[in-house]
C-alpha cells in the first residue's frame, strides 16, 4: 500500500524504543483495520487524524511490542 | 456551603482537570505526529537543546517521537489521571466525614493529641486525616467499600472496580517497578491482568482512553449518588 501524498510505500517503523507504528491515510483505515482484525493482530488506532497543508489526513496505528512486524508489513504490502 | 454543593464543586474541578490532561495528551501527541509527517514528506528539521547541546534532526525525529508519545507522554498522562482520581476520592471522603464524622466514632485518640489540639474540630480533623491516610494505602476495592458504606453506591459495578484496580496496579508498576510487570501487579489486577510477570507494561491508546473514560464515569457517578442522597 502506498501513501497517496508521499507516493512512498507505507512502512511499519520499529525503532525498539517505543511501540511499532505506521501511518495510514484515513480513507484506507477501514480496509487496514479489517485486514488486521482478520489476522488477529493487536493494534491501537489513534483518535486524531493529522492533515498538513490541506493534504489527505493520516492516522497512526500502533502495534504491540510483541507484534510480528514482518507479518504486518506483508499485510500492508498486499493492500493495493 | 452545603455538602452537596461542595461535592458538586470537586466533581466539576476533577472533570475539568481530567479533560485538561487528556487535551494535553492529545495536543502534544498531534504535534509530534505532525512533525513525523513533515519528515515523511521530506522536510528538514533540527532541534538544538541549548542546555545539553544535543541536536536532533529529521533522521532522529521518528525514533524519538514514537518513544515520547507511546512511552513518556502516555505514561505521564495516565499517571496524572489516577492522581486526579485519588485526589478526588480523598477530597470527597474528607468533606463527607467532616460533616458526618460518626463513621469514626469508635476510633481512639491519645490524650496528648487532645491537649495539643485547639478545638473539637481540630481533633475531628486529625482523626479523619489519620484514618484516610491508612485507607489511601489500601486497594481501590477498599475505597469503594468505604464509599459504599456511606453513600450506598448503586451505579458502580464490580467490573468497574476490577478495571480500576488493574489501572491502579498498572500505575504502580510504572512508578515503582520501571514499567516491568511483577507478581504484585498480577495479584492486584486479578482477572483483569493484561500482562505476565517480567513483561514490559504497555499503554496502548485504546487502553489509555478507556482508563480516562472510566475514571470520569466513576467521578460523575459517585458525585451524583452522593448529591442525590443528600438532597432527597
Amino acid at each position: 500500500m502506498k501513501d497517496g501524498t508521499t507516493k512512498e510505500r507505507i512502512v511499519v517503523h520499529d525503532y525498539g524504543t517505543g511501540n511499532p507504528y505506521f501511518m495510514v491515510p484515513v480513507d484506507k483505515l477501514s480496509k487496514v483495520k479489517h485486514r488486521l482484525d482478520e489476522k488477529h493482530i493487536v493494534y491501537s488506532v489513534e483518535r486524531d487524524a493529522i492533515s498538513l497543508d490541506g493534504q489527505p489526513a493520516v492516522v497512526v496505528i500502533s502495534l504491540s511490542v510483541k507484534s510480528n512486524i514482518s507479518e504486518v508489513q506483508a499485510l500492508l504490502d498486499s493492500i493495493p | 456551603m452545603l455538602l452537596a454543593d461542595k461535592i458538586g464543586e470537586i466533581r466539576g474541578q476533577t472533570l475539568t482537570a481530567l479533560d485538561a490532561s487528556h487535551d494535553f495528551y492529545s495536543h502534544t501527541k498531534n504535534v509530534w505526529r505532525m512533525t513525523q509527517r513533515m519528515v515523511e514528506q521530506g522536510r528538514e528539521i533540527a532541534f538544538r537543546n541549548l542546555e545539553t547541546g544535543n541536536v536532533i534532526d529529521e533522521k532522529d525525529i521518528p525514533v524519538l517521537a514514537q518513544r515520547y508519545v507511546s512511552g513518556y507522554l502516555a505514561s505521564a498522562t495516565f499517571q496524572q489521571f489516577i492522581a486526579q482520581f485519588e485526589t478526588y476520592i480523598f477530597k470527597f471522603l474528607k468533606i463527607w466525614l467532616n460533616q458526618y464524622p460518626h463513621k469514626y466514632a469508635d476510633r481512639k485518640i491519645s490524650f496528648q493529641e487532645i491537649i495539643n489540639s485547639s478545638s473539637k474540630d481540630e481533633i475531628v480533623e486529625k482523626v479523619i486525616d489519620k484514618n484516610l491516610k491508612t485507607l489511601a494505602y489500601s486497594q481501590p476495592a477498599e475505597w469503594f467499600n468505604f464509599i459504599d458504606d456511606i453513600v450506598n453506591l448503586k451505579s458502580i459495578s464490580s467490573d468497574q472496580i476490577a478495571e480500576l484496580s488493574e489501572i491502579k496496579a498498572s500505575r504502580d508498576v510504572l512508578v515503582h517497578n520501571n514499567g516491568v510487570v511483577n507478581e504484585i501487579y498480577v495479584a492486584k489486577s486479578g482477572t483483569q491482568a493484561r500482562f505476565r510477570p517480567g513483561e514490559k507494561l504497555e499503554l496502548p491508546e485504546n487502553y489509555h482512553r478507556a482508563s480516562w473514560a472510566l475514571i470520569k464515569e466513576l467521578v460523575q457517578n459517585i458525585s451524583d449518588e452522593a448529591i442525590k442522597k443528600l438532597t432527597k
